[in-house]
């Protein structure tokens, strides 16, 4: 009763700080708390736990689960009260059905990690734990030693692993039927609201956002703007959202050949990133008006689509409306960088003379790139950057210029998505970080549409190839900020060497086991069975299984029947031969006997092969050979003697 | 397990094959179905499919498929478990109903195996071995009333491994166990006729009472109608009467209509004077209504007589 508590107690504080990050640290910390409650209450008070005690530390759990999870957050609300529910199941279990029922219950808790985490690693774990789980039955069980029971159960576990991944691959994918919530991830990236100034230092993250892989032929140079997100609303400080973000737009693709596949990462947001206007054929990504690709809801979990370049159907002017949107501003702030923007207005003749003169005011005046600015006080914000601070990273720098675009009436709006990425040579894909996370400015030009601009690159040419890890000014400034990873750790040769090393395995792991969609099986099977694929992939599993499940049986069988030594073989063919058939209930001495009494002619013959037999069954069993000479002449003489 | 109404034919199918005092598990002898567990074993594997499908999640359908798969396996490794067992009947120990009579099954095996249960399908009597090697015996006490009973089913069954699924088979033996009446302490019925060796005269309890040829201490065991009471009431010594000589050996003859209270309070009453006759080592004899055992003594006799007892 003990160890099933304790290792199932064990099992759901593991999941639970696993996926403290998703459930909430107060969740975690509670069930946490139970379960050192419990076990100083075995060890040293002793007390007997009632149901009402297990009732209202249940209440309890519910009420901070309403409090803090909430059930609008309906995923990780479900997954704390599986875990919440089991661990205070398995205390208050008393029989032996209530206990296989928590361990029952556990093929669903343990595999739950796979909503939130779907890392080779964590499917690792999950095949540990459901191990121990299975041990852990056939301890409480049929009283397996902790050792037996391991090794019977990830013997068995063993087995079944391959079968299931044959059936993975070649049982015919069926559509989700329906909708389920997914998690609300708390994850770090971009936002739907861009305010640079209210951030000090950009705590940057290494989690993968999403891979981009070229086809091997086509040779690809950056820089690479992976757009995301449209922000054309301005306050003054943030730069929200565009409200266009989400309206679909149809957009015609101008050739047959993807340019490029995203693998995407799970994410909190629907936005998803492409180079340039885009379409693609995936059911489930919609391409809005400004060309971006978005999903309609959050992505649980990776996913890939297909990039198509479109033919830009975009009108090169565009109306009153649109123009009236972009060069929206707040009247009364920033009158500095406001005179500023005149200034330029009047020395110019069109937008890229303004540009120009510009880019030269921020190289004369020693602007810095930096992930650590200085927080600003003051309400002038922009004012106070060009001004005073002149340091900035990329919100700063394309928010001031988005901002004085606009005040001179040039329409521009802020985009934000990532720049760069780190190239793997070998399977040429980009992977792109959090920390390549990056905003810059398009502009409106009549009569040429709208144009890219990226004023970070005047202060840090650097950053427009590779990812930031590259960047040889920056990384030890990103380093610090991420901390104690094998990113943060990269100037050691082998642990980046190691990291690269992951890297590749987690990108083959997320292309062919987590995105092996139904799209990506239809190839796979089309190429093994031909046109009907489906359906002879139906009948092959039916035949494999039934093949496999002989073959167990058959191993299993075979190792029951302890095979007869060779003397005793022996001794029953040669009574086989001279009385017809084997009787086992007899002793050698008496079957020589027996058949003695039918041949008398042979007795001398049979009592040295009675000789020779007890001699190997009872001493040297290197004699066999004298008794195979003797059984060969043996049988040899009852021939003759039956043919007499 | 779900008892389904089973149709006459399916009975007489099953006494084909599983009646005798032997039974060797085989692949015609043996059911397979999953346990209650398994069943919800096999529903948590169904949601994890659903989960899987609708999250588009490889990994949790990957683990929907490992637990049908691990389900069927568990079929597999469970039949092994259980094929070519022996099951005997071994022995039958007859007793009074309140000391639980028992039968003892011989289970032949060579082999490593988990978890054979043997179950008494009327009395739902249950005896586990956990896990065996070589032959083994596994005795099951029946709960049974008084009366001859056939032994009747027995459900042998194991969960090996997991729990998940439930492998059976049945045995059905036609041999009886005899339940004998739960012995109540009784005087001798006063009238109860005393017949001399050579059965001629009866004698009453009187006469005799004064024939014995010493006194000994009384021990624990010894009947109390021994007692002789005439010196306990003078020294307060509990002695016994001794009747030691073979000429003047007495025998009794317990009748049905002799002692008093209902027929299992009687029944109960004769079940207690054998077992103290033979005790004593002293002949007698038992009348019941339908049947007369005559004199004798023994073992062989008492097992008669208290198996008339359990018939009646």
């Amino acid at each position: 009763m003990k160890l099933n508590q304790i290792s199932c107690s064990l099992i759901y504080l593991l999941l639970a700080w696993i996926m403290a990050d998703d459930l909430g640290f107060v969740i975690v910390s509670y069930i946490t708390g139970l379960f050192i409650a419990y076990e100083l209450n075995r060890v040293i008070y002793k007390k007997t736990i009632t149901d009402s005690i297990i009732n209202g530390c249940a209440l309890a759990g519910i009420a901070l689960l309403m409090g803090f999870v909430g059930i609008k957050n309906s995923v990780a609300f479900f997954v704390s009260m599986m875990l919440l529910a089991s661990i205070l199941k398995i205390y208050q279990a008393k029989t032996d059905r209530q206990t296989l029922q928590v361990f029952v219950l556990n093929f669903f808790t343990i595999p739950c990690l796979f909503i939130f985490s779907q890392t080779f690693f964590s499917a690792l774990l999950v095949f540990l734990l459901i191990g121990s789980n299975l041990a852990l039955m056939l301890i409480y069980q049929y009283e397996f030693s902790p050792e037996e029971a391991v090794k019977n159960a990830f013997s068995k576990l063993a087995i079944t692993i391959p079968v299931s991944v044959m059936l993975v691959l070649f049982i015919p994918k069926l559509p989700a039927f329906w909708q389920l919530p997914g998690p609300n991830s708390a994850k770090t990236g971009l936002s739907e609201n861009v305010d640079p100034f209210e951030i000090s230092k950009l705590s940057e993250s290494n989690e993968l956002v999403f891979r981009a892989i070229f086809p091997k032929e086509r040779n690809v140079e950056g820089p690479f703007y992976w757009r995301a997100l449209i922000h054309d609303e301005f306050d003054g400080t943030r730069w929200n959202m565009s409200s266009l973000q989400s309206v679909s737009a149809n957009y015609r693709a101008s050739d047959n050949i993807h340019s490029y596949t995203i693998i995407a990462e799970p994410s909190h947001l629907k936005w998803l990133y492409a180079l340039d206007k885009m379409t693609t054929e995936q059911d489930l990504v919609t391409t809005n008006v400004f060309g971006l690709p978005y999903r309609k809801r959050p992505v649980s979990s990776a996913f890939e689509y297909k990039v198509y370049n479109v033919v830009d159907t975009q009108d090169i002017s565009i109306n009153r409306w649109q123009y009236r949107q972009n060069i929206q501003l707040p009247n009364d702030l920033n009158p500095q960088a406001k005179a500023l923007a005149e200034q330029f207005d009047n020395k110019t003749n069109d937008t890229a003379e303004f540009i120009a003169l510009f880019r030269n005011y921020i190289l004369e005046h020693g602007f810095k790139y930096t992930l650590n600015p200085p927080v600003s006080q003051s309400s002038n914000k922009i004012d106070e950057f060009l001004f005073n601070n002149k340091a900035g990273f990329c919100g700063h720098y394309a928010s001031t210029v988005a901002m004085m675009m606009r005040s001179v009436g040039i329409p521009a709006r802020l985009v934000s998505g990532y720049l760069g990425g780190e190239l793997n040579t070998e399977n040429n894909y980009y992977s792109i970080y959090q920390y390549d996370a990056h905003a810059w400015v398009e502009y409106y030009v009549p009569n040429q549409g709208w144009l890219e601009l990226d004023p970070t690159a005047w202060v840090s040419p650097e950053r427009l190839n590779g990812s930031l890890s590259q960047h040889s000014q920056l990384s030890k400034e990103l380093k610090s900020n991420i901390g104690m990873t094998l990113m943060g750790l990269s100037d050691v040769a082998l642990v980046n060497w190691l990291r690269l090393q992951l890297e590749v395995f987690d990108y083959q792991w997320t292309r062919w086991v987590l995105n092996f969609d139904d799209q990506k099986q239809g190839d796979f099977l089309k190429n093994i069975f031909g046109e009907k694929a489906k359906m002879l992939s139906g009948i092959a599993v039916i035949i494999g299984l039934s093949l496999l499940f002989a073959l167990v049986y058959w191993v299993l069988q075979r190792n029951s029947h302890q095979p007869a030594p060779l003397p005793v073989k022996f001794l029953r063919e040669l009574q086989v031969n001279a009385v017809g058939e084997f009787d086992s209930t007899k002793t050698p001495g008496q079957i020589i006997l027996l058949i003695q009494a039918r041949y008398p002619k042979l007795k001398t013959e049979l009592n040295a092969f009675l000789y020779e037999f007890e001699k190997v069954r009872y001493g040297n069993k290197r004699e066999l050979t004298e008794l195979k000479k003797h059984y060969l002449a043996l049988t040899k003489q009852l021939k003759n003697n039956k043919r007499d | 397990m779900i008892k389904l109404p089973q149709p006459a034919w399916f009975d007489a199918l099953l006494l084909k094959k599983h009646q005798g005092d032997s039974i060797r598990l085989k692949h015609d002898t043996i059911y397979v179905s999953p346990s209650k567990s398994g069943l919800g074993f096999l529903g948590i594997a169904v949601l994890n499919f659903i989960l899987g499908i609708n999250y588009q999640n490889n990994l949790i359908l990957a683990v929907s498929y490992l637990m049908f798969v691990m389900l069927l396996m568990c079929l597999i490794y469970a039949f092994s478990n259980f094929n070519g067992l022996i099951i005997e009947v071994a022995a039958i120990k007859d007793d009074f109903a309140d000391k639980r009579p028992s039968v003892t099954f011989k289970i032949e095996n060579q082999k490593q195996r988990y978890d054979i249960q043997i179950e008494h399908i009327d009395t739902k009597e249950k005896s586990i071995l956990k896990r065996i090697k070589n032959n083994e015996f596994l005795e099951i006490f029946l709960p049974v009333k008084r009366g001859k009973h056939k032994l009747g089913r027995f459900k042998i069954l194991t969960h090996y491994p997991f729990g998940l699924v439930t492998i059976w088979s049945y045995l059905i033996s036609e041999k009886h166990i005899y339940a004998y009446p739960t012995k109540i302490e009784t005087e001798l019925p006063k009238d109860s006729f005393i017949i001399s060796e050579k059965g001629e005269k009866a004698l009453d309890d009187h006469a005799l009472a004064e024939d014995f040829n010493e006194l000994k201490s009384y021990r624990e065991g010894m009947s109390i109608h021994r007692i002789s009471w005439r010196h306990f009431a003078k020294n307060k010594e509990l002695l016994v009467k001794d009747y030691q000589s073979p000429d003047k050996s007495v025998s009794f003859g317990f009748d049905f209509e002799k002692v008093s209270g209902t027929k299992e309070d009687k029944l109960s009453q004769l079940s207690f004077l054998i077992v103290q006759a033979e005790i004593e080592q002293q002949s007698y004899a038992l009348k019941l209504p339908n049947r007369l055992i005559t004199l004798n003594q023994g073992n062989s006799h008492k097992k008669k007589c208290l198996e008339a007892l359990s018939e009646a």
